[in-house]
C-alpha cells in the first residue's frame, strides 16, 4: 500500500491559496484560479517524481473532466482527472507514480477524492495515448451503461497540462467509432436519462427533508446533460457547457435561451457558495432562505433545464427516425 | 338453532381473522423500522397479545360488557361462561371476538413506542391500557348502557373504539418518549429513517386488509341476510380508494410515487370505513377512502413538521383516519342503513347535524379520555421506571440486543458477526 501521508503544499501559498477563492467575482475567475492551482500541483508532482525516478521519460497530458473539465467548479470541488502519455507502456510506472502523487497533492490542497475513482492514480485513467484511444473504442463497442458513462466522462475533458489537441483527438475517436455503431446514440441519450422530479404538480420546488435542494443535480445537471448529449451528436469538442451551448444554437434554437438561464444559474451558485466552508455543503441550497425573486429564478431555471432536455430528446429522436426511414 | 350456530361460527372465523391481523402488524411494523429492532418489534407483539388476553379475561371484558353504569361495566370478571341457549351468540364466542379487538387496539398504541421504549414500559402499559383505557371507551360506545351508545353513536367495528383509542395512547407515548435519535436535526428539519423492508410492510398491509373482513365483516355478529357481504363490499372499496388516493396525492405533492404513503393510504381507507361500513352507500365508501388517503399524506407531513416522531405512522393511519371515519357516518349514513344498524341518517341524507354532533362528541370524548389517561399513566411510569426510554447506547445498538440479547437478523449485524468470529477464532 502506498504512502498517503500528508504532503507539503506550501507551494500554493499566497496568490494560489484557497483563501483567495472568496475574492473571485465571477465563476470564470474562480475557474481560472482553480486551473492555476492545479497546474502548479502538476508541476510540483512532476518535480517530486522526477527527483525520485529521474527525468520524465515521455510527453504527457493531464486531462481534467467533470465540473473541472467543463469549467463549472464551485469553491470546493472533487477530483476528476486522467493522465495520458506518449510512447509505450514501458513508461507506465513513472506515470503511475505521477498520477498517485498528483492525486495525493490535490487531496492535500482541498480537492476531495472522486468517489467514482475517476483519478489519474487509477489504471483506467492513466495510460498511453494510444491505449486511451483503443479503450474508447472498446467502451463504445461494449456499449453497456458503465462503458458509455466512461465515454461521457471523457467527453467532458480538456487538457489542463500538455497539448490541448490531445483531448480533441480522443473525442474524434469517439465520433468516428460512434458513426460505425448506429445503436450507440440512443444509449448515449439514455445514459443520463434519470429524470428527477424537481417541482410538484402545483409548481412548488421539491426539497429534501431539510428543505434544501442540491443545486448541482437539480438545476445545473439538466443543462449540462442536455448540452453534452447534443454536443456529442454534433461533434462539438469543447467541454464547457456554455461553449457547447453557443456552438449548438444554430441546431437547437432553444439553446440560446437555455444558455442565458444556465449562465445566470452559475452566477447565482457562485454568489451563494463562494464563502462556503465545506465540500459537503457546497451544493445544498436552503429554499426558505431565498427571496421570492430568487425562488422564482430557481423555478425558471428548473423549467428551462427540463425543456432543454425535452428539446434535445425530441430533436435527436426525430432525426433518428428520419435517418432510419 | 342452525342459523344461530352459523352466526357463532361466523364470529369465530372473524376472531381468527382479527387475531391474524397481529401477523399483519408484525410485518408492517418490522418492515417500517430498522433491522436492529426487527426481532423486538415482532416478539413484543406476540408477548403483549398474551398480556392483553389475560387482562381482558380478568377485567377488560367485565368493564366493557358487565352490568354497571354509563361510564363502566362492573360484572363478568374472569369470564368463563360456557352456556349457550340456542339463540344469538354464545357468551364465549362474543368474548373471544371482543378480546381480539382489544389486542389490536393495544398493538396500535405501541406504534408510538417503536424503536426506543423499554420492554418493561411495554409490559406495564399493556396491563393498564387493557384494563382501564380501552375497556372504558369501548363501554361508552359498545356497552349496553354506555352513555355514547345511549346517544346513538355509530361505530360499527371501531374507528373510534379500537383505532382512535390506540392512536391517542400512541400520541401520548411518542410525546413523552421524544423522537428517536437522528430523526430531527438541530435546525428542526427531519431525516427519513427508512424502514428496513418495504416488502414486509406491503405484506403486512395485505394481511391486515384480509383480516379486516373479519374485523368489519364479523361485526355483523351473524349471517342472517348475508349483510356481511355488503360490509365486505364497502370495506374493499374504501381500502382501494385510500391506496389510489394516497399514491396520487403524494405523487402530486412530492414528485415521488412513495410506497409507504400508498400503503398507509390503504390502511387509512380501512380504518376510516370501520365505523361507517354498515351505514353508507358504496359511492360514499369510495369518497371516505379517498379522503382518508389524502388525509394520511397531509397528516404524515404535519406530524413531521410538528417534530412528533411517529415511526410507523400510527397517529396518521389510526388517529386521523379514525377521526375521519367516525365523523363520516355523520355525513354519509343513509336512512335505511341507519335504521337497520342504529343511529340516524347523516347530514347529506337530510339527517341534519344530530348524528354528526354525536359522532363528534364520540371522537372528542374517546380521544381525549384515551390520551389523558395514557399520558398520566406513562408519566407516572416514566418516574417509577427511571425513564420509559432505553439508554442512548441501547437505542443505537438496537432493541433486539439491548432488550432481548439477540438480533432478529444476526448475520446482518456487524457486532454479532464479530462476536461469532471471535468465538470460532475466525
Amino acid at each position: 500500500m502506498r504512502n498517503t501521508s500528508s504532503q507539503d503544499i506550501s507551494f500554493l501559498e499566497n496568490e494560489l491559496s484557497a483563501e483567495r477563492f472568496s475574492e473571485c467575482r465571477t465563476p470564470d475567475e474562480l475557474n481560472e484560479l482553480h486551473d492555476e492551482r492545479m497546474k502548479k500541483i502538476v508541476e510540483q508532482a512532476l518535480s517530486q517524481v522526477e527527483s525520485e525516478q529521474g527525468n520524465c521519460p515521455a510527453r504527457f497530458h493531464v486531462l481534467v473532466m467533470g465540473s473541472t473539465g467543463r469549467r463549472e467548479q464551485a469553491v470546493f470541488s472533487d477530483q476528476d482527472h486522467a493522465i495520458v502519455f506518449e510512447g509505450g507502456t514501458e513508461h507506465a510506472s513513472f506515470f503511475r507514480a505521477l498520477g498517485e502523487r498528483f492525486t495525493d497533492l490535490m487531496e492535500q490542497a482541498g480537492y476531495e477524492r472522486c468517489e467514482g475513482k475517476v483519478m489519474a492514480e487509477e489504471p483506467r485513467w492513466n495510460t498511453t495515448l494510444t491505449g486511451m484511444h483503443s479503450q474508447i473504442q472498446d467502451w463504445l463497442h461494449k456499449g453497456d451503461w458503465e462503458s458509455i458513462r466512461y465515454v461521457l466522462i471523457l467527453f467532458d475533458s480538456r487538457v489542463l497540462f500538455g497539448q490541448s489537441e490531445a483531448a480533441s483527438e480522443l473525442k474524434e475517436t469517439m465520433f468516428a467509432t460512434t458513426n460505425d455503431l448506429p445503436h450507440i446514440p440512443e444509449k448515449i441519450m439514455e445514459n443520463t436519462g434519470f429524470r428527477k422530479k424537481r417541482r410538484n404538480v402545483f409548481g412548488q420546488i421539491l426539497t429534501d427533508n431539510r428543505g434544501e435542494v442540491n443545486f448541482k443535480t437539480s438545476i445545473l445537471f439538466p443543462f449540462v446533460n442536455a448540452a453534452r448529449t447534443a454536443a456529442y451528436f454534433e461533434e462539438v469538442t469543447e467541454a464547457p457547457t456554455l461553449s457547447r451551448m453557443k456552438a449548438l444554437e444554430p441546431v437547437i434554437p432553444f439553446m440560446k435561451h437555455a444558455a442565458a438561464s444556465f449562465e445566470e444559474a452559475l452566477a447565482f451558485r457562485h454568489e451563494k457558495t463562494k464563502t462556503a466552508s465545506s465540500y459537503d455543503s457546497i451544493h445544498q441550497i436552503k429554499i426558505n432562505s431565498l427571496s421570492a425573486k430568487e425562488k422564482e429564478d430557481v423555478k425558471r431555471w428548473m423549467k428551462d433545464g427540463k425543456r432543454l432536455i425535452q428539446e434535445v430528446r425530441s430533436h435527436y429522436s426525430s432525426k433518428e427516425r428520419t435517418s432510419s426511414s | 338453532m342452525e342459523m344461530a350456530l352459523m352466526d357463532n361460527l361466523w364470529v369465530i372465523i372473524g376472531f381468527v381473522l382479527v387475531l391474524l391481523m397481529q401477523g399483519g402488524f408484525i410485518l408492517l411494523e418490522a418492515g417500517s423500522t430498522r433491522m436492529k429492532n426487527a426481532g423486538h418489534i415482532a416478539g413484543k407483539t406476540i408477548f403483549t397479545v398474551g398480556i392483553a388476553s389475560l387482562v381482558f379475561w380478568a377485567v377488560g371484558f367485565g368493564f366493557i360488557y358487565g352490568e354497571g353504569n354509563g361510564f363502566i361495566g362492573m360484572s363478568d370478571f374472569f369470564y368463563g361462561d360456557y352456556a349457550f341457549d340456542g339463540e344469538g351468540l354464545a357468551g364465549s364466542v362474543d368474548f373471544i371476538f371482543q378480546l381480539a379487538f382489544a389486542a389490536i387496539s393495544l398493538t396500535i398504541a405501541f406504534g408510538g413506542f417503536a424503536e426506543r421504549a423499554k420492554l418493561s414500559a411495554y409490559v406495564i402499559f399493556a396491563v393498564l391500557f387493557s384494563a382501564v383505557i380501552y375497556p372504558v371507551v369501548a363501554h361508552w360506545i359498545w356497552g349496553g348502557d354506555g352513555w355514547l351508545a345511549g346517544l346513538g353513536k355509530q361505530d360499527f367495528a371501531g374507528s373510534t373504539v379500537v383505532h382512535l383509542t390506540g392512536a391517542a395512547a400512541a400520541l401520548a407515548a411518542t410525546l413523552i418518549l421524544k423522537p428517536r435519535i437522528g430523526k430531527f436535526n438541530n435546525d428542526g428539519s427531519a431525516n427519513d429513517i427508512a424502514g428496513h423492508n418495504q416488502v414486509y410492510t406491503a405484506l403486512g398491509v395485505l394481511v391486515l386488509w384480509v383480516g379486516w373482513f373479519g374485523f368489519n365483516g364479523a361485526s355483523t355478529f351473524g349471517v342472517e341476510g348475508a349483510f356481511f357481504g355488503y360490509v365486505a363490499l364497502t370495506t374493499q372499496l374504501a381500502a382501494a380508494a385510500g391506496a389510489v388516493a394516497a399514491m396520487l396525492i403524494v405523487s402530486a405533492m412530492t414528485g415521488k410515487n412513495d410506497i409507504p404513503t400508498m400503503l398507509n393510504g390503504a390502511l387509512a381507507g380501512l380504518v376510516a370505513i370501520t365505523a361507517s361500513t354498515a351505514f353508507v352507500a358504496p359511492w360514499a365508501a369510495v369518497i371516505i377512502g379517498v379522503v382518508a388517503g389524502f388525509l394520511v399524506h397531509f397528516s404524515m407531513v404535519f406530524f413531521e413538521k410538528a417534530k412528533i416522531d411517529d415511526p410507523i405512522f400510527a397517529l396518521s393511519v389510526h388517529g386521523m383516519a379514525g377521526i375521519w371515519g367516525t365523523l363520516s357516518t355523520g355525513f354519509f349514513a343513509t336512512p335505511e342503513l341507519a335504521e337497520m344498524n342504529g343511529g340516524l341518517a347523516g347530514l347529506f341524507y337530510g339527517g341534519g347535524f344530530t348524528q354528526l354532533g354525536v359522532q363528534f362528541l364520540g371522537v372528542a370524548s374517546g380521544g381525549i379520555y384515551a390520551f389523558v389517561v395514557s399520558f398520566v399513566i406513562l408519566k407516572v411510569l416514566d418516574k417509577v421506571l427511571g425513564g420509559l426510554r432505553v439508554s442512548e447506547e441501547e437505542e443505537l445498538v438496537g432493541l433486539d440486543m439491548s432488550e432481548h440479547g439477540s438480533y432478529g437478523y444476526p448475520e446482518n449485524m456487524p457486532e454479532a458477526a464479530a462476536a461469532k468470529n471471535e468465538k470460532t477464532g475466525a
